[in-house]
């Protein structure tokens, strides 16, 4: 077959990829502490090989390993940059002010990270994320017993008038080793463990999805016009192989 | 592909889910120590297409992998309890608790319940129940021949009779409050259960120990801020909007696919 044909599909699952990330995003637009994810892929690399192909040059030649190895490569990235914040007026609300800094979450699969800090009380009073996942202070997990729980904006958290602990903040250099789980918390998979430092917190405010909808809706219309493009060169590309077939070599 | 479809599916799930909790809050806006609900959501789990740190070539590792989310969930729908703001009425069975409190109530089948809506009314024996008729816990009878009932700040009772120039004091309202307000189970007619979320109750005195300080000829006004949650439907609706788009979408790619094949 045309290796045309291979070009156009596989650009065209690349497309269909997209769009399986975008609706998450999409879906994910009113999730407190959500962080984008974005498809990253790198055409040029692929563009290269294809036209060392066509050019009858051996792609896979010593010298350029590296720049091979990264053909087809895509590969998932998260967008921390900050979500808007958003006042609520609620006191177990919390919002992260340093785009790098996060909370320290107990979960059964381990120690995780998250910028969600919708907080709130299990029954012993211990301060939980909404799906009752323990939230560490610098200490170990705080209990919020007694009236009036209030957390200030170095994450120092208040109960019945007295100092109960401080929320745990950390902070990470460097993004990149952080892999999305579930309920906008992050795990360590690659890089250095962060580093305890003071929280900068806005109290009583929450940040929200850093997803527009705008840039979303733009996204979808890339992808879908990008698809038809590849669609219609894949179709083109058959339409020259019908002409071949059936018009080349015919008697006049 | 279908993932596309799902995950969009479950961004409009949420966000009617989303609708009905304010569409709820919007119509107790009137209503006498009604709390704001909030649903919060969370991103689901993760697919990992690839697995972070697979080999791209004997030299080489992919740094990040590919792992595709699989859409939303609503992790809860909580009671706010904020203050609302206290308004008078003059009336004198009227309380509002400003603060952290309860009101602890018996329902007719004996169980307990918390409220703070404050509206209180005599039955025929004097009992002082709520607006439903259910009795103060423990309850509190006031006198036929009573000219005047003053509810104090710790929830003290005490009634003016004729020909007693000392009030007679009466009873106190029980102060409860919760290690978590928003575990409490909601029954309606502004009624509170305890659950195991909620934690065991904590009874005291009004006014004191962290307790709320109560006032009489006040009520609590609902704590639904009508500019909020129309800003708040605003934002619901568009991602609504904004999921459904990604179905089009999704089905649009599938149908230029399937026409490849002519």
């Amino acid at each position: 077959m045309d290796i045309g044909t291979y070009a156009a599909a596989s650009l065209g699952i690349v497309q269909l990829r997209k769009l399986e990330i975008q609706n998450n995003n999409l879906a994910n637009v009113n999730t407190v502490g959500f962080k984008r994810q974005v498809l990253v892929t790198s055409p040029e690399n692929f563009d290269d090989t294809f036209a060392k192909q066509l050019q009858g040059k051996d792609p896979y030649a010593p010298g350029d390993q590296d720049r091979v190895s990264t053909v087809n490569e895509v590969s998932t990235h998260t967008d921390f940059s900050m979500g808007a914040i958003k006042s609520t007026g609620n006191p177990l609300d919390v919002a992260l002010r340093n785009p790098n800094d996060f909370f320290v979450v107990n979960t059964p699969q381990g120690r995780t990270y998250t910028r969600a800090g919708n907080f709130s009380l299990d029954g012993t009073g211990t301060i939980v994320t909404q799906d009752g996942m323990q939230v560490m202070g610098d200490g170990g997990p705080i209990v919020a017993q007694g009236a009036g729980v209030n957390i200030t904006s170095d994450g120092t958290v208040r109960a019945g008038g007295f100092v109960v602990g401080r929320l745990q903040v950390v902070r990470f250099p460097e993004t990149k080793g952080l892999q999305p789980t579930e309920g906008a918390r992050f795990k360590i998979v690659s890089g250095p463990q962060p580093a305890p430092v003071d929280g900068y917190m806005e109290p009583r405010a929450l940040e929200m999805s850093n997803v527009s909808a705008v840039t979303g809706m733009i996204d979808l219309i890339t992808t879908n016009r990008a698809f038809d493009a590849y669609t219609k060169a894949a179709q083109t590309i058959d339409s020259l192989n019908q002409a071949a077939i059936t018009q080349v070599g015919r008697r006049q | 592909m279908i993932r596309a479809l799902y995950s969009a599916a479950t961004g409009m799930q949420a966000q009617e889910t989303n609708l009905d909790v304010i569409s709820n809050n919007l119509a107790n806006v009137n209503t006498t120590g009604f709390k704001k609900g909030r649903a919060d959501f969370q991103d689901l789990m993760y697919q990992a297409v690839m697995e972070p740190g697979a080999p791209t070539s004997q030299m080489t590792i992919n740094p990040t992998g590919i792992q595709i989310g699989l859409g939303v969930k609503t992790a809860s729908v909580q009671k706010l309890f904020t203050q609302g703001d206290l308004s008078s009425t003059n009336n004198q069975l009227d309380v509002a608790i400003e603060g952290d409190g309860f009101f602890q109530i018996t329902r007719p089948d004996g169980t307990l319940a918390y409220t703070r809506t404050g509206s209180f009314r005599l039955d025929q024996n004097g009992q002082m129940t709520t607006a439903d008729g259910f009795m103060l816990a423990p309850g509190i009878t006031v006198p036929p021949d009573a000219l005047g009932i003053t509810i104090g700040q710790d929830g003290t009772v005490s009634v003016k009779q004729p020909n007693n120039a000392v009030p007679q004091q009466l009873g106190q309202l029980l102060a409860v409050r919760f290690p978590n307000n928003g575990g409490l189970r909601a029954t309606g007619q502004g009624l509170y259960e305890e659950t195991q979320a909620s934690g065991a109750p904590v009874t005291g005195i009004f006014s004191q120990q962290g307790f709320g300080r109560l006032n009489q000829g006040f009520l609590e006004s609902s704590n639904v801020s009508v500019v909020e949650q129309v800003v708040n439907m605003i934002t619901a609706q568009r991602a609504y909007e904004a999921s459904s788009k990604g179905i089009t979408t999704a089905d649009e790619m599938l149908t230029s696919a399937i026409n490849l094949k002519r």
